[in-house]
């Protein structure tokens, strides 16, 4: 048995249903596939491209990532979203984009910049342990998402020629990493609290990144393939 | 050449169906990648590391006899629950680390779990490796041991290789399994000893004061506790065989294993000395085997040994036998490298004596021990500066340097820097020669209270100044 023969069918009986999806939620229905494809891809790669980084950046109570450090973890997550976009956003999909390079060059200016700034290191960073939970959440809903929003920016820079009403991923990315970096930030806590142990940090950090990626995975889906008036 | 370059950039280009520009920012994300792996991880600014990099024209004896004058700071590094022998990069960066740190002392893990963290030649004609099987997929060509060595003296560090098993090991372990007559055994014939009824006596708040039975009981409920252990156990443990046994230290032919392994590395490595730990020796409860009931019959005019396994004149007896192999090591050792030395890391006497038959106020009193690094893992301030006022501690500083070995955590226990600090400070106001840290991982690491980086701080804080005693 092929897989072709496996998977027609449901593919036969999925097809309406998304059809009808797309037509509610504004996307192009022949993009769906393409889109799911993109997500899905852009979630486990950009989660992957974090714990990568963690082999060469430390994690650390204060924001004293290098600049160096900003621009490696910049570029690894970059990197790895740019892979998903060249990918996705071939010549012969849905929605080419040739110039799709201009993600990573926009990843790493962003996280660069913002190391300058002293809040590159948001995402490899943990409050201090003196905080309470409620502290810490609240502390990563204002932190999460001024580092969203400066890096929402630089990155609208390399889509907005690419995507219609660009200017809404500077506020989607910072909705993203402010709720993203609370919750990494409390499960750590929590996880901490009990553990005593430092890695509790990491492993919030990691949670965080999954969020991340999920949200900020369908925020792009969503730009990239919304139905062009 | 140009025509070379260019003809690689086409052919990467088309292999990749990359632009110019994709392939300049490739070369920029390869670039920046290869300054961090070339970095090794250190994140740290190096100036101290500098500073000892510049040191290295001093000769072996200048650094060798200044550590002598100089506050022992010591810390084991073992496989276990430890990754620092298995990435490429481990063991390199631990030492620049530890030495940037004023770190002076390394008691590196060579034997553990039957397996040698060295290039045995006796180990693989009895268990057909040469070294633990995964230090091979991770240094395919280099021996770690030597790359320990090369990279601790290049950053004036002694290199004291640290038999951590001593006669343990794991009953599935390929030495025990092929020679089961080299275990010894408890009163109902069972080899089977949990590492924990081991450990946790030795770390009890209140070993000295604590009841044989306490310890008795815990080796008589091993083997229900080993149908207990599940997984997260064992994870916690860090895959830490649950079923172990020990080797008998009176059976010539387990004493001619061991002699051949300590022969090996203080003959064929550059070392600085040998160490063994609470483990060379036999837990009370042991001693029933066939070959040294016939011992004992045989100097007892026929007489089984004692059902009482705290039988002064039994312990005696073991203890005895066990201080003359000591004394064989030491002769063979000083023969083979008159300049290492011999490096115990016990409990304090009265425990070690009482429960682990570890005489080593004989030892020291023979001449037999070098240096002493006494294991003092109490969380309790008072107990610990009860420890440290002993006699014993305090009447064997007078013969060799005694350090005392501080537990920096293990990932079921983490401990705070305050008390480790505490602990270092307790230890200079006793005029001890230096303190040795168990163990590498939880120094500075995410297994520790408080970031890598506060702790790194911390250290360096301590051990600001140069060690001098």
């Amino acid at each position: 048995m092929s897989f072709s023969s496996f998977s027609e069918p449901i593919f036969n009986k999925v097809t309406p249903h998304w059809a009808a999806l797309s037509q509610r939620w504004g996307l192009k229905p022949v993009a769906l596939k393409e889109g799911a494809i993109l997500l899905v891809g852009w979630t486990v790669l950009t989660w992957l491209a974090f714990v990568c980084s963690l082999l060469f950046i430390e994690v650390g109570e204060r924001s004293d990532l290098s600049l160096l450090e900003g621009l490696l973890g910049g570029g690894l997550i970059g990197l790895a979203q740019w892979q998903m976009l060249r990918f996705s956003c071939g010549e012969s999909s849905a929605t080419p984009w040739k110039s799709s390079h201009r993600w990573l060059v926009a990843s790493v200016l962003g996280w660069g910049t913002l190391t300058l700034f002293h809040v590159g290191a948001l995402g490899w960073m943990a409050p201090g342990s003196a905080h309470n939970l409620f502290f810490r959440s609240l502390l990563g809903l204002v932190y999460g998402g001024y580092v969203g929003a400066g890096l929402g920016i630089a990155q609208w820079l390399a889509i907005r020629k690419q995507v219609a009403g660009a200017w809404r991923w500077v506020p989607l990315s910072s909705g993203t990493w402010a709720v993203a970096i609370a919750l990494g930030w409390l499960v750590g806590g929590c996880l901490r609290a009990v553990s005593h142990l430092f890695i509790s940090e990491v492993v919030g950090l990691l949670v965080a990144w999954g969020a991340i990626a999920i949200l900020s995975g369908l925020g792009i889906v969503g730009l990239m393939y919304q139905e062009k008036s | 050449m140009r025509l070379l370059i260019a003809s690689l950039q086409q052919l990467i280009s088309r292999w990749a169906h990359l632009t110019r520009q994709q392939l300049a920012l490739l070369s920029l994300a390869g670039f920046l990648l290869l300054l961090v792996l070339l970095g090794e991880g250190n994140h740290q600014p190096n100036t101290a590391l500098i500073q000892t990099r510049l040191n290295q024209a001093q000769p072996v004896e200048t650094w060798k006899a200044n550590i002598q004058e100089s506050e022992i700071r010591g810390v084991w590094i073992t496989n276990v629950a430890s990754s620092v022998l298995f990435a490429p990069w481990g063991i390199s960066r631990a030492v620049h680390e530890l030495a940037d740190m004023h770190f002076n002392t390394l008691y590196p893990v060579v034997w553990n779990r039957g397996k040698s963290f060295y290039h045995s030649d006796t180990l693989k004609q009895l268990t057909g490796h040469a070294i633990a099987p995964l230090m091979t997929l991770t240094h395919p060509t280099a021996d770690p041991h030597e790359t320990m060595l090369k990279e601790g003296h290049k950053n004036n560090l002694r290199v004291i290789p640290w038999f951590e098993y001593g006669f343990m090991v794991p009953l599935h372990s390929r030495l025990a399994q092929q020679h089961p007559n080299w275990l010894t055994t408890r009163q109902n014939g069972s080899p089977y000893l949990h590492e924990s009824s081991f450990t946790e006596g030795a770390d009890n708040e209140n070993a000295d004061n604590e009841s044989a039975d306490n310890e008795s009981a815990d080796n008589e409920s091993t083997e229900s506790a080993e149908q207990t252990n599940g997984l997260l156990s064992r994870l916690l443990n860090s895959g830490a065989p649950s079923e172990l046994g020990w080797l008998n230290p009176l059976h010539p032919e387990v004493q001619s294993l061991i002699l051949s392994l300590v022969g090996e590395v203080v003959g064929e490595y550059s070392v600085d000395g040998i160490q063994f730990d609470d483990h060379f020796a036999l837990p009370a409860a042991f001693g029933y085997d066939d070959y040294t009931v016939a011992l004992y019959r045989e100097e007892h005019e026929g007489q089984f040994p004692p059902t009482n396994t705290d039988d002064a004149e039994w312990t005696r007896w073991r203890a005895d036998k066990l201080s003359q192999f000591v004394g064989v090591l030491h002769e063979r050792v000083k023969a083979t490298c008159p300049t290492c030395i011999i490096s115990l890391s016990p409990n304090p006497a009265t425990f070690a004596y009482r429960y682990h038959l570890q005489d080593w106020r004989t030892w020291l009193k023979n001449g037999w021990l070098d240096e002493l690094v006494v294991q003092v893992y109490r969380d309790d301030p008072e107990k610990f500066e009860g420890e440290l006022a002993k006699d014993t501690l305090q009447s064997s500083m007078d013969k060799i340097p005694v350090s005392i070995g501080i537990l920096t955590g293990t990932w079921k226990r983490p401990i705070s820097f305050e008390q480790i600090r505490a602990q270092v400070i307790s230890s200079r106001d006793h005029h001890l020669s230096g303190v040795s840290f168990f163990y590498w991982d939880t120094l500075w690491s995410y297994f520790t209270p408080e970031s890598p980086q506060q702790r790194r701080q911390n250290f360096r804080d301590l051990f600001a100044d140069e060690p001098t005693r």
